[in-house]
């Protein structure tokens, strides 16, 4: 029997637990206490069991629909990344696992879990990547973008360019239409297309398989045309190159050396056509020219939303100064809305010549002070995420979170949440599916959450395409006042996590109103895709 | 679990809602930050829904469950303080250790949440209004403190007897419900 009473000291060590406000020496004094006597362990459980209980019984709940949310979109590999739980087939057994004293049937499946966890604890990252996209001037199946790794498998480039850079060492320009098959760091099948292939000494042995040949480079520069029957031509620049037949049979072997050419099918020789191949050493410049052609359209938007009535504040992270520590707001509402710089460094923005300012320590952000009350708002950004090292990491959050306001951020799952904390008492999070993952990281992306009170919705979007739309649960105005960009300054009074960004902002505006569809596409730089390159990035 | 006559999300979808708040109780329970608990459970049924085929019809979802999220927080302590989701780790431990012990004890009914809508109509306007403070507002206990004339101190206290008076009220509402 225990003779152990609940003391006042005891309650309150407990209660600054609840409130997750205990630390220090006074953390470890309750922490003896707990364990010195089951009343206070029990005491403790009853606590933290009605505690929770409570919170979700006062407020309205989206628990259920997240998961849902979560599901659906793991098809795209998301979820599984961000939180940790990939089901690699290498990954390796503990060297000394915890857990085989369990023995019942229900632990024969607990421990699977187990084992599972352990596996997870273990294991690093993978990286099943052989090359990295350099460069992207066209559209490429599997929704890969320029920086991306790419694994071996199939790709299709259906219109434009595409550079590789492989691990090996080679690099490769592609032209569309072509259809390969990357299988390893050293080798690739090409069905079709147009390829450049420049090979340095330490990629010497790259092979280039096609339906009717097998090239191997013994060093720097070849090019070849396959037609869609599989017909090839193998054009030697610099340097010399094995050519095989289909089978690659020692015999059929045939030495071609630089200016030589070759017809496959006839082995019929002629000169190196140089000419039919340059195209492809502009790859780089096309990119440049469609890049510079982004940042052309987001410079004439740019000018357009600095007379947009509809705007609350416009911040388009430009400055002649990199020494300036004010962010100015460009919209009509004016220099009230001014930002405060503090801790964030002046970098490099989406597109060459664009800036942007860099989020990383802990107190990294942008001051503002954000009059007026809102019925509809909608938040626009370019967004560059590295980490999602908090459970949440702000992109726009007013101070404390009082009635009316609102807090824009990431959640640690990769989804674009925004935080309202209503009228009638209510906190709601409107989370989206998730935006970002491990893989993605590093990417400029364009986000947008509406909030619509004629539809009685929140919407949020990442590259005009919508990801998530949420019935609001009612429609009160809301504020802003002391806010910050890239953090999140909370009362000294209230507990919290930390909420820095780990990332780049490179513009961002907040407008009175529910913008459309059209109008976000517009701020997103969607171009439709009737022109031969558009795309890059969307 | 066999999936051959019923589609597996919609039966996962119905598990979720039935054991959801059990769940994130016994999260908090671990000793898990009250801004991580959800997350966490999230991560829990997540991994329940991947491995659901190993999972046998007519076990105990709720206490395979309890198993998934135990070891998931027992990962949070192994990881680096950076991102660590629980206060501290010596009592973490020291929660799971006990909660082992207490395994097949039914304290985690979904009943409660029901139970709880009754005996809230049982408080004080005062005890109701600091409920309100602190879960619907989530005012701070110095807020609170200041709303109603009362020290930081005070406040939590007269939450922690709050809490307490609702537990006891749903277990006899809970055990009235089963006799």
């Amino acid at each position: 029997m225990s003779e152990a009473k609940i003391t006042k000291e005891f309650e309150e060590l407990l209660g600054l637990y609840i409130d997750d406000e205990l630390e220090g020496q006074r953390l470890r004094d309750f922490v003896k206490l707990v364990k010195s006597d089951t009343l206070y362990l029990n005491e403790v459980k009853l606590q933290l069991q009605v505690d929770k209980k409570l919170e979700i019984f006062e407020n309205e709940d989206y628990f259920c629909d997240e998961i849902e949310d979560i599901l659906n979109t793991q098809e795209d590999e998301f979820t599984d990344n961000i939180i940790g739980l990939t089901r690699e087939p290498t990954i390796k057994r503990p060297a000394t696992p915890w857990y085989f004293a369990a023995a019942s049937l229900a632990a024969t499946i607990f421990m699977g879990v187990l084992l599972y966890f352990n596996q997870l604890e273990i294991t690093e990252e993978i990286d099943e990547g052989v090359a990295v996209i350099s460069s992207l001037a066209g559209t490429i199946n599997l929704n890969l973008e320029k920086g991306d790794t790419v694994k071996p498998g199939l790709l299709e480039l259906k219109e434009g360019y595409l550079s590789l850079e492989f691990y090996g060492g080679a690099r490769m320009s592609i032209a569309a239409p072509a259809k390969l098959e990357i299988i390893n760091s050293m080798k690739v099948k090409c069905f079709s297309g147009k390829i450049r292939a420049n090979v340095p000494p330490v990629a010497k042995g790259f092979t280039v398989i096609t339906p009717e040949s097998e090239v191997v480079d013994l060093g720097t520069e070849f090019g070849l045309d396959i037609g869609e029957k599989g017909e090839t031509e193998i054009h030697v620049f610099d340097g010399e190159v094995e050519a095989y037949d289909a089978n690659g049979s020692i015999a059929s072997k045939k030495l071609l050396i630089a200016g030589e050419a070759m017809k496959v099918s006839n082995k019929e020789q002629f000169s190196a056509n140089m000419k039919h191949f340059d195209d492809l050493l502009e790859v780089s410049n096309m990119e440049r020219d469609e890049v510079s052609a982004k940042f052309h359209r987001w410079k004439t938007k740019n000018e357009e939303l600095k007379s947009d009535e509809r705007l609350i504040a416009y911040y388009d992270f430009e400055t002649q100064n990199k020494n300036n520590r004010i962010l100015k707001n460009k919209a009509i509402t004016g220099k009230k809305m001014n930002g405060a710089i503090i801790g964030a460094k002046w970098s490099d923005g989406p597109w060459p010549g664009k800036q942007a300012l860099e989020f990383k320590r802990p107190g990294d952000r942008v001051r503002l002070n954000i009059p007026g009350e809102y019925e509809s708002v909608t938040f626009s950004a370019w967004v560059r995420l590295d980490g999602l090292d908090r459970s949440n990491s702000s992109l726009l959050l007013t101070d404390g979170y009082e009635e009316g306001e609102l807090h824009w951020q990431f959640k640690n799952k990769g989804t674009l949440a925004l935080g309202i904390n209503h009228d009638d008492k209510k906190k709601i999070t409107y989370v989206s599916k998730p935006v970002v993952n491990l893989k993605k990281l590093g990417h400029w992306i364009h986000l947008v959450t509406v909030i619509d009170h004629e539809r009685n919705e929140v919407r949020h979007y990442r590259n005009a395409k919508e990801m998530g739309t949420r019935k609001l649960a009612t429609k009160d105005p809301h504020v802003f006042g002391f806010s910050s960009i890239g953090n999140w300054d909370k009362p000294i009074t209230e507990a919290g996590s930390i909420r820095n960004l780990n990332g780049a902002i490179a513009d961002l505006s907040i407008y009175k109103v529910a913008l459309s569809e059209n109008e976000i596409k517009e701020l997103a730089l969607v171009k439709e895709k009737n022109s031969k390159l558009a795309y890059l990035q969307n | 679990m066999n999936f051959k006559n019923n589609d597996k999300r919609t039966v996962f979808a119905g598990l979720v809602k039935e054991h959801q708040v059990a769940l994130r109780s016994f999260v908090r329970r671990l000793g898990v930050r009250s801004d991580a608990v959800d997350d966490l459970a999230q991560e829990t049924f997540l991994l329940a829904y991947h491995e659901l085929d190993r999972f046998h019809e007519g076990e105990d979802f709720g206490k395979w469950l309890r198993g998934i999220a135990r070891n998931l927080v027992k990962n949070e302590m192994r990881k680096l303080a950076r991102r660590c989701r629980i206060t501290d780790e010596e009592l973490t431990q020291h929660l799971i250790m006990k909660s082992d012990e207490k395994m097949s004890e039914n304290t985690y009914d979904n009943e409660d949440i029901s139970a709880l809508q009754e005996c809230m109509n049982q408080l004080t306007d005062r005890s109701k209004g600091l409920v309100s403070g602190k879960y619907k507002e989530g005012s701070s206990a110095l807020l609170l403190a200041e709303k109603f004339e009362m020290t930081a101190t005070a406040v939590r206290l007269a939450l922690m007897r709050v809490r307490r008076q609702l537990k006891g009220c749903i277990e006899k509402r809970v055990a009235h419900v089963g006799s």
